[in-house]
Order: C-alpha cells, then sequence, then structure tokens
C-alpha cells in the first residue's frame, strides 16, 4: 500500500479520534496515532528515537513550568479565603440591584480569575463561597448555578491563564503577551454578562430578587476585600507588563505572595496546602501528559504535510478572510461541545494555526478568541466542564438545569465572540503598548 | 489468580508512584524558593544566583515526570467517556482490554526510548550550559517516571482482562 504522507495524515487524525473516543487516555491516543503515523512516513529508527528525543525535551521547557506555578498559587488562593472577601466587597457594589448577587458572584470570579488560571477552580471556588447567599435570597438555583458556571469562564481569559500558556507554548506566542490581551476582553464578558443578569432579573423578578442597599461608607470600607487580589494582580501582571519579571518568575512570586497572604489571613493550615501541592501536581501531570504526546503527534503532524496543504488550499479561495475566520470559529465551538478545552488546542492550533497566520490575523486577537470558544464549550452539554464540577457538588440540582441557566450567558458570549473578532483592537491594545515591545 | 498477583503488584508500584509524587512536589517548592530568591538577589544586590536558569530548568523535568505515574494511578489523566460509556457492556470490556495493552506497549516503547536518550546524552556529555551540570541523571529520572507510568498501565492492563474474562466464565 502506497499512501502519500497528507493520506497518512488524515488517517492518523481519525486514528485519535477513535482511540480518544474509545476511552484512552488523551495524551496516550495522541502518542499511538503519532507513532503509527511517523512509522508510515518516516520508518521504524525515526519513529522510535524520536519518541525519546521529543519527550525528553518538553520537559525543559520552561515555559510550560507556568502551569504547575499558576495552578499552585491559584489553589492556594482558593482555600485562603481570597475569594469570600472578594465576594462580600463586590457584593456591597451591586447587592442592590435587581440579580446583585449574582452580578456579585460574575464580578468575583472576575477579580479571583486575576489571581486564578482555570474556569473550574474559579467556579467551584466561588460556588462555595456565593451559592449559600443565593439560596439565602431566594435566587432560583438554575439560574444561580448557571451563572456561576458561566462567570467561572473569566478565570481563564483574565489572567494568569493556564489556556494561554498552552497556545503561547504551541505557537510561539509570547506569553506575557497574551495574558496581558486577556485583560480587556475579560473586562468587556464582565460587563456583557451584568448588563445581561441585570436584563434577566428585571424582567423576571422571580430569578434574582434585589438584595439590600449599603450606605456609601460600607463601600468605601468594603474596599479592603480586594487588597489581596489587587496585589497579587498588580505584581505578577504588573511586573510583566512593565518588563521586569519574566512570566515563570512572576508566577513565583505570585505564590510566595498569595501564601504569605494566607498565612496572614490565618486561613491557611499545613493540611491544607500539602491538598493543594498534591492537587497542583495532578492538574500539572494531567496536562503535561497531554502536551508531550501533542508536542509528538504534531511533530508527525508537521512531517505530514498536512498544514501546508491546508494553508496552500486556503489561501487558493476566493473567499474573504473574515468568513474563513467564521468557519474556523465555527469548528472550535463545535469541538467545545465534544471535548475539554486542553485538547481542543492541543489538536486544533498545531493544525489550525498556521492558515490563521496566513490570513493575516494577529495570534494574540486569535487566541483570545480561541480562549472564548474554550469558554462556550465549558457551559455547553454534553460536555460542560463547569457545569459537571458544579453538578458535581450540589446533586440536588438536575445538570439540565444548570445547563438551561448557562444558557443565556452562551448567547452573549457569542456575541461578544463576533464583537472581539470584528474589533481586534479589544484584544491588542494593550500588549501594543507594554513595555517590552511584542515581538521583541 | 491473576487478580492476586495484579494486587500485590499494584501495592508496590501505586507506593513508589506515591514517593515519586512527593518528590515532584518538593521539587515544585524548591523552584518557587529558588526563583524567588533569584530575583530578590537581582533586583535588590544586582547580584542574582549564577546559574540558577540551569536548576530550575532540570528542577521542572523532576516535577513533570515523576508526576506522571501517580496521576495514572489515581485515574486522573484526562479521558472522553461521553461515547464509550454508552457502549454495551462486554463490547466496553473488550475494548478496555485492547486501548490498555495499546497504552501500556507504547509508554513501554517511550520508556525504553527515553533509556537511550539517556545513554545517549551520556556518552556525549551532555550538560546545562552555565554550571555544566550533566543532564543523563535527569533522563535517567524521567525514564523511571515512565516506567512506573508503565506499570501502572499493566496493572490497569491485567484488571481489565481480569474483568473481562470472569465475564465469559459467567452463565
Amino acid at each position: 500500500m502506497n499512501l502519500n504522507p497528507i493520506e497518512v495524515g488524515l488517517i492518523m487524525i481519525i486514528l485519535l479520534f477513535i482511540l480518544m473516543y474509545l476511552k484512552m487516555p488523551i495524551g496516550i491516543s495522541m502518542f499511538i496515532s503519532g507513532f503509527l503515523g511517523f512509522l508510515m512516513v518516516r520508518g521504524m529508527p525515526a519513529a522510535l528515537s524520536s519518541l525519546g528525543i521529543i519527550t525528553w525535551r518538553q520537559g525543559l521547557k520552561e515555559v510550560l513550568l507556568l502551569i504547575p506555578l499558576f495552578t499552585f498559587m491559584g489553589l492556594l488562593a482558593a482555600r485562603g479565603g481570597i475569594s469570600k472577601s472578594a465576594f462580600s466587597s463586590i457584593y456591597k457594589w451591586v447587592g442592590h440591584l435587581p440579580g446583585g448577587l449574582a452580578m456579585a458572584c460574575a464580578g468575583a470570579c472576575a477579580a479571583f480569575g486575576a489571581v486564578c488560571g482555570s474556569q473550574l477552580a474559579t467556579s467551584l471556588t466561588m460556588s462555595s463561597v456565593a451559592l449559600q447567599e443565593m439560596r439565602k435570597y431566594k435566587y432560583s438555583d438554575e439560574f444561580s448555578l448557571g451563572s456561576i458556571a458561566a462567570s467561572g469562564n473569566l478565570g481563564i481569559l483574565i489572567p494568569p491563564s493556564s489556556a494561554f500558556v498552552i497556545y503561547g507554548f504551541l505557537t510561539e506566542t509570547s506569553i506575557g503577551s497574551l495574558f496581558i490581551a486577556g485583560i480587556l476582553p475579560g473586562i468587556a464578558i464582565l460587563f456583557m454578562f451584568w448588563i445581561q443578569m441585570y436584563i434577566q432579573c428585571r424582567l423576571n423578578p422571580a430569578l434574582g430578587p434585589a438584595g439590600p442597599r449599603f450606605g456609601w461608607l460600607d463601600k468605601v470600607k468594603s474596599l479592603e476585600g480586594l487588597w489581596a487580589i489587587v496585589l497579587v494582580f498588580l505584581l505578577v501582571m504588573g511586573g510583566i507588563y512593565a518588563g521586569i519579571f519574566t512570566p515563570s518568575e512572576a508566577a513565583s512570586c505570585g505564590v510566595v505572595v498569595v501564601f504569605l497572604i494566607c498565612v496572614a489571613k490565618r486561613e491557611l493550615k499545613g493540611e491544607l496546602f500539602r491538598r493543594a501541592l498534591q492537587e497542583t501536581t495532578k492538574i500539572s501531570a494531567m496536562i503535561m501528559l497531554m502536551i508531550i504526546g501533542s508536542m509528538y503527534f504534531s511533530s508527525f503532524i508537521a512531517a505530514s504535510q498536512i498544514p501546508n496543504f491546508i494553508v496552500d488550499y486556503v489561501a487558493a479561495l476566493p473567499i474573504n478572510r473574515y468568513v474563513l475566520m467564521g468557519v474556523i470559529l465555527f469548528v472550535y465551538i463545535i469541538c467545545g461541545f465534544v471535548m475539554d478545552c486542553y485538547s481542543i488546542l492541543v489538536i486544533t492550533v498545531p493544525i489550525l494555526f498556521p492558515v490563521v497566520e496566513s490570513l493575516g490575523f494577529d495570534p494574540l486577537h486569535f487566541g483570545v478568541m480561541c480562549v472564548l470558544t474554550i469558554m462556550l464549550g465549558g457551559i455547553t452539554p454534553p460536555f460542560g466542564l463547569q457545569v459537571f464540577g458544579l453538578s458535581g457538588m450540589f446533586k440536588d440540582v438536575p445538570i439540565y438545569g444548570i445547563f438551561r441557566g448557562a444558557f443565556p450567558f452562551v448567547i452573549t458570549l457569542i456575541i461578544s465572540l463576533i464583537i472581539i473578532l470584528f474589533v481586534p483592537g479589544i484584544s491588542t491594545f494593550l500588549p501594543d503598548m507594554m513595555v517590552p515591545y511584542r515581538g521583541a | 489468580m491473576l487478580e492476586r498477583v495484579a494486587n500485590r503488584f499494584q501495592k508496590v508500584v501505586y507506593l513508589i508512584s506515591r514517593v515519586l509524587n512527593f518528590i515532584s512536589m518538593a521539587a515544585i517548592i524548591a523552584v518557587v524558593l529558588l526563583v524567588v530568591v533569584d530575583v530578590f538577589m537581582r533586583a535588590i544586590f544586582n547580584d542574582p544566583i549564577k546559574g540558577a536558569h540551569d536548576v530550575v530548568v532540570l528542577g521542572f523535568s523532576i516535577i513533570v515526570f515523576l508526576s506522571l505515574a501517580w496521576c495514572a494511578a489515581t485515574n486522573d489523566h484526562l479521558e472522553i467517556d461521553i461515547i464509550f460509556k454508552r457502549l454495551p457492556r462486554t463490547v466496553k470490556r473488550i475494548l478496555e482490554v485492547a486501548m490498555m495493552f495499546f497504552s501500556t506497549v507504547i509508554l513501554g516503547l517511550i520508556s525504553w526510548q527515553l533509556l537511550v536518550q539517556g545513554m545517549k546524552l551520556k556518552g556525549a556529555n551532555a550538560q546545562t550550559t552555565i554550571l555544566k551540570i550533566p543532564t543523563y541523571p535527569f533522563v535517567y529520572l524521567a525514564t523511571l517516571g515512565f516506567i512506573l507510568l508503565t506499570l501502572v498501565f499493566l496493572i490497569r492492563f491485567l484488571h481489565s482482562l481480569n474483568n473481562a474474562v470472569g465475564e465469559e466464565e459467567l452463565p
């Protein structure tokens, strides 16, 4: 049988999906299909030796150190009471509006997202803080959990963000710039969520009745609940923005500062610290096996010439580039329905990124849009990460209820995605102003 | 019989995986402290630690490779089961045997090739750029991590085989 490399590549992509959906761990599925592919294109010796070389080299990529570091920082912050004080201080500002608690929760998710890089951790942390309050004020459970699931998404858009680390690693885009690029879209989406919650609760007050109004003195005083987050954010992102730190230096300092804050607040016990650390190695192992597998698979994909083939094919199409981007984003949204965020990134980015670049889109702009589509995937059935996480914690609310509660946010996110697609400035304005100039 | 062997084997392998995971946890703390001290020395005394970067990179390889096996032992590597769980039980059992078998084989191949890579780097006398630390011992550690990961999957293969065989014996 004589197949050309492109055909082998296509067969192996199909094999990859088959293996993955037969419940083989994703990282290992990528190794197997990559290995068989190399075997057919380059022969046994190359397939074998690249197994060792590529695997070892990923363990030396310093950028990936950001994954355990930011995970650790987020987990410490989650256990150290930082999320709770953020929630109560934002609540004092917006609590008197219809749906005020949900708005406070979205705000607190955005604030907590500034120290945590994972959407699931953000949602789960916030649910343990906010849901009880929301139930006390007779919020509908569907609406509450739906908004917690959706707002948790702000955790991966507002830096630090594990999705940006992986995207930056796969595309060799500056991770510092990606982080900074996520800030404005994150804030914009927070406001979109607020508007949507306000309208929803205005139309149907039973969803989320307004809470008591607080005086100005209380409001100003409550701001001290945010100091920890502001401090960490200014240190980590400010340091990266001003070019004082590399991202991994910023992350290490962030870990230490969050640790000290938690100790000062007397919230962190030895046992909690150990559990946070254990969880960190687990999450990093989970992501790293997948990344190593994906680097092996994507070097086979590069050898198969598929990306070049797609680039040439697309370049010859007489279609507007925004239409093509629309198609690509549509593919991502579909992938979001059936895969988790890390798998989407490691599988699709190596294949599609060359196309995006050849269409003349900014890597930062595309990165933000990728993360947005991932956010959609986190709250849509059948594989909504946050929804499953939350339904595991609150078994008394049916899972499809949470999906229903999150649905309005899906629409808001799609509208935001369209706006961000046509206004690249939202993503690129801040990074363009950065001290170490982009690309330098 | 198969089950008993698998269980005893499992105890040993899981214990070692756990120990390796503890080393990986310690490495995270060590790396964080080293980087922070380095930043401080640079910012305040304008005197960064020489070769800190070399140690950080090697430390990262420990974090990565030594945590893989325990993550598999607690069954936390990402898998997609939305289609799998809807399949009939017999099909599931058979597929599980096959999937675990192929996983074990490829992981075994990776372990072997990492070992080969380590020997090559030892022969070539590969070192880090500033401190001239030889890198091959760290490749051997990575190999150890992957061997343990392979063994965890071997155990899962044995269990799945046992499940599948048990199934056929039932009336």
